[in-house]
């Protein structure tokens, strides 16, 4: 057993008074504060403030008006969407420019053509653009962590008004294309978006559900801030038309795809099988 | 009755879902207001979480933790909302400036403030501690919340602000210290502790500390 000092009980007292260290640690430090009086004077006032804070902040309580207020609120979105009216009513399937849609099929097709291409073996590699600076740019693997992360814990979006989410480029630093809606054929919804952080990048989350409850996640971003070459967990496949590589990869149970396409990044994690997607691009094919 | 357990179960559960959800609207509203500084803002911040919620129940996985989940949505709501996004970019000034080591206050002192916290003077504290919350930065300011107030474990809120532990604890240290710093300077202008020099023992067992602090470079 080691001795435990004074210095010792300072930087574990957070952790100690909120429960969270290891408990032969908070067993020793004990022992200590026991036979120790300046250290116990630190605990006592750790707690002393931790309860002020408490008791200060919970004595709030929410109006009675706004209770009854959001209690109508809440009963009016579960009503609608457990008549499924939600998606008419919030305008999610009469999106006039529902761009990211759009993109996100057009990009399902690099996705799947890259597939095929990948069946037949062509190994024709396609030497990417020379990267400038390769300092303080984010390794794709970050961005595909994150990705998945978020895929995997789902958030409801934040947003589905257009004129929001129009407000996203300036922030993420590249347009979100706006293009006429009609994608996946009625099967897939956009349930909305969301800015997310990526280290000093911001990137926009769009969310989709398909028709048999699969759900996609695709990011847009500035691509010349991410690393794309060397991944470990992703490989590359060359891509027929002049788009530039596509790189696929499972990360954790989903499928992962990244590419660059008109100077736009997109990344993409989703639940989808390959039978599924191809299914999909098929469907996609079709207009 | 029993006939389609299944289609029975699904609807019950979703009758209590929004009851469920409801019951933390307290919870939720406490939070709010300190983090946004404003009631109309704070019911619109609740209001908005409590929709997406039961809009997006199918992305609630049952069995879970739903509080930490709403809270999740919450603070999700409130960074997009009001820092387009992003924790990272707050500039620290003030306060914070001054040393974060462990020995700016004595023993005696911490004594005088918890004797201050626990009697006549709590509302007097409380509305002390409302302040000092006010002034923390936003960083600060929601892991203490989420500890202090709601007892989330550090997993949890690391969860919650979507950070590394490490990250919660640093923040945690900070804000924490800075609310102390605030709380005893206002003790002090009232009196109700004398603020005695603090003794040599405790001072040189914090300039090694503050020195280690700051060489691992605790507290990003
Ligand atoms: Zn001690």
């Amino acid at each position: 057993m080691t001795h435990v000092t004074c210095r010792d009980l300072a930087r574990s007292l957070s952790a100690f008074v909120d429960g969270e260290l290891d408990p032969t640690l908070a067993l020793e430090l004990q022992l200590h504060i026991d036979g120790c009086e300046a250290c116990e004077a630190r605990v006592k006032f750790a707690r002393a403030s931790r309860t002020s804070v408490r008791n200060a902040v919970k004595s709030t309580k929410a109006s009675d008006s706004f209770r009854l207020r959001v209690a109508t609120t809440v009963a009016q979105a579960a009503e609608a969407e457990k008549h499924g009216d939600i998606m008419v009513s919030s305008g999610l399937l009469s999106w006039k420019i529902a761009g990211p849609l759009a993109a996100a099929a057009a990009f399902v097709l690099v996705w799947a053509s890259a597939s095929k291409l990948q069946e037949r073996n062509l190994d024709k590699t396609t030497s990417s653009s020379p990267s400038t600076s390769q300092a303080s740019m984010i390794p794709v693997d970050t961005l595909v962590d994150t990705l998945v992360d978020q895929h995997a814990n789902p958030l409801p979006p934040e947003t589905s008004s257009p004129s929001e989410i129009a407000q996203f480029d300036r922030f993420i630093g590249v347009p979100i294309r706006t293009v006429p809606e009609r994608g996946f054929q009625g099967q897939g919804h956009l349930l909305g978006a969301r800015m997310v952080p990526l280290q000093e990048q911001r990137a926009a989350m769009f969310q989709y559900v398909m028709g048999n409850g699969r759900r996609i996640s695709m990011y847009i971003y500035n691509p010349q801030k991410i690393r794309l070459s060397n991944s470990p967990i992703l490989r590359e496949i060359p891509v027929r038309n002049n788009a530039g590589p596509v790189y696929v990869g499972c990360v954790r149970g989903y499928s992962v795809a990244v590419t660059d396409r008109r100077g736009v990044g997109y990344a993409m994690a989703s639940d989808l099988d390959e039978s599924e997607s191809s299914r999909l691009l098929l469907a996609v094919g079709d207009h | 009755m029993s006939f389609f357990p299944f289609l029975n179960r699904s609807r019950v559960r979703q009758d209590t879902f929004e009851d469920d959800v409801l019951s933390h609207v307290d919870s939720l509203f406490a939070t709010a207001l300190r983090m946004t500084r404003s009631q109309a803002d704070a019911e619109d911040l609740v209001q908005d979480t409590l929709v997406k919620a039961v809009r997006g129940r199918a992305l609630f996985e049952d069995g879970t933790n739903l509080k930490a989940w709403l809270f999740k949505i919450l603070t999700n709501t409130f960074i997009n909302r009001y820092r387009r996004g992003s924790l990272e970019r707050e500039i620290i000034s003030g306060a914070d400036a001054r040393p974060l080591s462990d020995g700016w206050m004595s023993a005696a002192s911490m004594r005088q403030m918890c004797d201050a916290e626990s009697q006549a003077f709590r509302p007097i504290i409380e509305k002390e501690v409302n302040k000092a919350l006010e002034q923390l930065p936003d960083e600060f300011r929601i892991p203490v919340l989420l500890s202090d107030v709601e007892d989330f474990s550090y997993r949890e809120i690391s969860e919650i602000m979507g950070c590394p532990i490490g990250t919660v604890m640093s923040r945690l240290y900070r804000g924490r210290r800075l609310l102390q710093i605030a709380l005893h300077d206002h003790a002090l202008a009232m009196g109700l502790v004398k603020g005695e020099a603090v003794r040599e023992d405790e001072s040189n067992m914090v300039n090694l500390e503050s020195y280690r602090t700051r060489k691992q470079g605790v507290g990003g």
